[in-house]
């Protein structure tokens, strides 16, 4: 089981590299030259020994091989706007993405798998519905929206909750909300189809002819597969949360990553930019490196597959 | 004219393991209602075999599910009838006397092996379930009785751990049965359990099954279409058309003296070993749409023998002795006896 | 006699066998909420192509009129006029313009390129297969919002560009589920009977494979044009998409956010179009689904 572990770890180095790769390229395009922004004062000689210096004329692969090679020494580049180091300005604000992200991660799942699983077991009943209502409504709300319609009855009206800015836990609860709330519709959507078609299964029948009651047969035997679908759908919703941050962040002025993309990009500050990204995919392949692992460890049919290969 | 009393009077309720009277299950689905057992009567003396015999939609899995009291509800309602297990009326019962009942005292076999498993449990757990629900026992207590049935069933001990997906179909099957049977159940209804399986595999899994029954002396519903699997199986036979039993009798009396032209029409699409050249005679049309039976007999639009009455009203149940019975319009008290045929 | 046989004969031949689709709407017609999110639909639809009837684009829309600015709802203005003095409900239709178009065009372009990248990789041999479908995986391991942002931030908003960027992430699932859906029909036994008869590949993919695998691309096609106009809208608002004065319900709320505390019903009619829209394409995607897939009922 470890060496299949490690083999799964080594899968994503071509994976790493190929998205940040792509987005190095891209990224190449961008407005803003390096040297425009350094020494914009200086002469066109100047200039161009600083583009020769600053290794800006070779080939985006010699470019992009330089930039994973400090990026592994932890130099991500000097920020355009500040001048001070990008991975310094990172620090900064990645605590702070990062307490969001799980906190508005453990709402999700904390509420979304009972709620799906309930929801299938009662089928058509009323809860059932009106929790599916909810989530349709979840999954069809812009979460810029539901974060103005927060402020505007917890913050400006009610005046219960700080509208914007970090600091307390109660500055952090609508943004939180503002953030799980799609996640937590999704998973909850998936987990309840998954469970319904699992309680449809033969081995369901199976459990039930011992004369194991509804309820155990249902924690015993339905749980564990109906969760399969639940743990990718849950994976991928992280990386939809780590996106989600951006507009988030935004919203409620949150000092976070998401924020500083958003405004480095205005900046035309391609170093911070491409930090970002770099920051936000890497966490998102190593989520879902996590999630196939646990699916691993969950399903031994997938484990056998993995055992061979 | 009495001829029900005369059938039951000589076998008394506590000789009978199974006892199905006039049993009525639908299907109301939003295309219409499916009507799936139409009057079905069933029974099974102890420490004997019934097979149940017909085409696919005939209502035979829905009589074995019947049985457990687990028809899928909705879209399932049970509208009349009784049955009775070892006495007891099963469709009195509460869902938690139920559950005393399923597993230990009556045990179901399903048709296929391959998704009846749950695949993310170890086999031997999936045993010991059973045995610590009826029990009561810890599971240090029911992993030896576990792997005692694996082993019965032809299972290595020191595959016991392993899951589903790591077994063969056949294999699966074993599994299942030892389930099935690790209670000593005193009915084993069996849902066509070789049908999923290769030919060579299907025989062994009979000749266990079968060595397994005279073993816990059980009662058993073999649920088939295989007439070859009656032969080698079962003591009775009852071939089921549309919900309802059109023909009831011992082996010998459903195979030398058949009566119902569907029995006879089930055994002319078998090849003939003693002919091999004469033509096969598959009977024609197909099982009539379960939502809307045809008036009369359900088996005249394809009867070679229809007669105008046929279409209009629904045959009496004639009896040629005791155990064998036919409902068609061929016959009359007395002709039913002897096989002669009514305007032939 | 002879006639009423005549005439069960004929009604018999008059039921003709009916196509999958005839069946597909039949249960999509039953389902509630799928038609309710038909009707919605079909209202923007309407408002979209009738939007210059209803308001001038340059005079109602866009230009700006500072004497009658942040009026609230009343009957000349129902849904208020912004902080330039434009009438909200003017902007909200013609924003359906901006959002729908961009994302039915990127939800077209990604569903053209994914789902023949898909294709091939689930027709043809292993190995092209493996080849796309790693692209694939590298593709789908960027989040899509970001995907979309990191394209834009490079090459500017322009429309053409939010096409791209909108689509370029999107591909990756089309792919992957017209690959699966056409590796489960590739070995299907009709197929195999088309290739006993000696017909070309490249005329099974088309002929027999792609009909019947292509209904799940119906169900991420709607779902899909919902999480575009989300993620278009989204990126307005944070100053990334669409600019303004261009009306587009996004960007109006990031507009009228500044105004939130004593103008609040500026924030509410743009959020409420989006919420529609997608509300209606899910409900739709829903019933599409269940429609194409009976079995889940």
């Amino acid at each position: 089981m470890w060496r299949f572990v490690l083999k799964r770890v080594l899968t994503i180095i071509p994976i790493m590299l190929g998205t940040t790769f792509i987005v190095f390229s891209i990224m190449s395009f961008a407005p803003g030259d390096a040297v425009g922004m350094l020494a914009a004062d200086a002469s066109q000689e100047e200039k161009a020994a600083l583009r020769q210096e600053l290794g800006l004329d070779d080939p985006l692969l010699i470019q992009y091989a330089r930039y994973i090679k400090n990026l592994l020494l932890g130099d991500m580049g000097i920020s355009y706007k500040s001048g001070a180091p990008v991975t310094e300005e990172l620090a900064a604000r990645i605590p702070y993405t990062a307490l969001l992200a799980v906190v508005a991660s453990i709402i999700t799942i904390i509420l979304a798998i009972p709620l799906g699983v309930i929801a299938a077991i009662r089928q058509n009943t009323f809860f059932d519905t009106s929790s599916m209502v909810f989530c349709l409504l979840g999954i069809s709300i812009p979460p810029f929206w539901l974060g103005l319609l927060l402020i505007l009855s917890f913050g400006v009206k009610l005046k219960m909750l700080p509208v914007s800015g970090s600091g307390s836990w109660a500055h952090l609860i609508m943004p939180a909300i503002t953030q799980s709330v799609a996640g937590l519709a999704t998973i909850a959507r998936v987990t309840r189809s998954s469970m319904l078609e699992v309680i449809r299964q033969d081995y369901i029948r199976t459990a039930r002819a011992k004369g194991i009651a509804y309820n155990q047969v249902i924690r015993r035997h339905a749980l564990k597969n109906s969760l399969l679908p639940t743990i990718t759908v849950a994976g991928l919703q992280v990386g939809a949360l780590l996106s989600g941050a951006v507009v988030t962040e935004t919203v409620f002025s949150w000092p976070g990553i998401g924020r500083f993309l958003v405004s480095s990009i205005s900046w035309r500050d391609t170093p911070c930019v491409l930090g970002c990204v770099v920051i936000f995919v890497l966490t998102f392949s190593i989520i879902n490196l996590i999630v196939d692992i646990l699916y691993g460890f969950v399903d031994p049919r997938i484990k056998a597959i993995y055992k061979k290969a | 004219m009495n001829q029900n009393d005369a059938v039951t009077a000589p076998s008394p309720m506590d000789s009978l393991e199974l006892d199905i009277r006039d049993l009525r299950v639908e299907y109301r689905t939003m295309e219409g209602t499916v009507y799936a057992l139409n009057g079905i009567d069933l029974q099974i003396p102890k420490g004997r075999t019934l097979g149940l015999v017909g085409e696919t939609g005939a209502g035979k899995s829905t009589t074995g599910l019947a049985i457990m009291n687990l028809i899928p509800s909705p879209p399932g309602v049970i509208v009349s009838g009784s049955i009775f297990l070892g006495g007891e009326s099963i469709l009195k019962k509460s869902e938690k006397e139920m559950n005393l009942i399923r597993g230990n005292k009556v045990s179901m076999i399903f048709q296929d092996p391959m998704t009846s498993l749950n695949p993310v449990v170890p086999v031997v757990d999936q045993i010991m379930e059973v045995i610590e629900h009826h029990e009561k026992i810890s599971p240090r207590e029911s992993l030896p009785k576990a792997l005692e049935m694996l082993e019965m069933v032809g299972i290595p001990r020191n595959r016991a751990h392993e899951y589903p997906h790591q077994f063969s179909g056949g294999m699966k099957q074993r599994v299942i049965i030892a389930i099935a049977l690790a209670c000593s159940p005193y009915l084993l209804i069996a849902d066509e359990p070789t049908t999923a399986l290769d030919v060579t595999i299907q025989a062994q899994v009979l000749d266990m099954m079968r060595e397994l029954r005279k073993k816990y002396q059980m009662s058993m519903l073999m649920i088939t279409h295989d007439l070859g699997i009656v032969v080698e199986i079962c003591d009775l036979v009852a071939v089921i058309y549309d919900g309802r039993v059109v023909e009831h009798g011992t082996l010998r009396d459903i195979f030398i003296n058949t009566r119902h032209p569907y029995t006879e029409g089930l055994f002319n699409s078998l090849p003939d070993m003693e002919n091999p050249k004469a033509e096969l005679k598959p009977i024609p049309g197909l099982m009539p749409d379960p939502t809307r039976i045809p008036t009369g007999c359900p088996f005249h639009p394809r009867c070679g023998y229809a007669m105008d009455i046929c279409a209009k009203t629904r045959p009496s149940r004639y009896y040629a002795s005791t155990e064998h019975y036919v409902e068609c319009h061929l016959y009359d008290e007395k002709t039913v006896v002897s096989g002669g045929r009514i305007k032939q | 006699m002879e006639e009423t046989t005549l005439d069960t004969v004929s009604s018999a031949t008059a039921k003709k066998p009916r196509s999958q689709a005839y069946y597909t709407w039949k249960r999509l017609k039953r389902n509630k909420g799928s038609m309710a999110g038909l009707a919605i639909l079909t209202i923007y639809f309407l408002l979209m192509l009738g939007a210059n009837l209803l308001y001038d684009y340059k005079d109602v829309a866009i230009k700006q009129n500072i004497p009658a600015r942040l009026q609230a709802p009343s009957v000349a203005h129902p849904f208020g006029t912004d902080e330039s003095g434009r009438d909200v409900l003017a902007r909200v239709i013609h924003g359906s313009r901006t959002s729908i178009l961009i994302s039915v065009a990127a939800v077209l372009v990604a569903m053209v390129i994914g789902g023949a990248l898909g294709a091939i990789a689930g027709f043809y041999g292993e190995r092209l297969s493996n080849v796309i479908m790693r692209f694939m995986d590298v593709l789908l391991a960027i989040p899509a919002t970001l995907f979309a942002i990191v394209i834009v931030s490079a090459l500017g908003t322009s429309v053409s560009n939010l096409i791209i960027a909108c689509s370029v992430a999107n591909i990756p699932k089309f792919a992957r589920i017209l690959r699966s859906s056409v590796m489960s029909v590739r070995n299907a036994e009709y197929i195999e009977a088309a290739r006993a008869l000696g017909a070309r590949e490249s005329y099974i993919l088309i002929r027999h494979v792609l009909p019947n695998s292509i209904s799940p691309l119906f169900v991420q096609l709607t779902i899909t044009v919902g999480t575009l106009i989300l993620l278009l809208s989204g990126m307005s608002f944070v100053g990334l998409g669409i600019q303004p004065p261009t009306p587009e319900w996004g960007a109006m709320l990031a507009s009228a956010r500044t105004y939130i505390r004593n103008y609040s019903y500026l924030c509410f009619f743009p959020g409420m179009a989006i919420m529609l829209c997608i509300l209606s394409l899910n409900l739709l995607g829903d019933g599409l689904r269940d429609a194409l897939d009976p079995r889940l009922k």
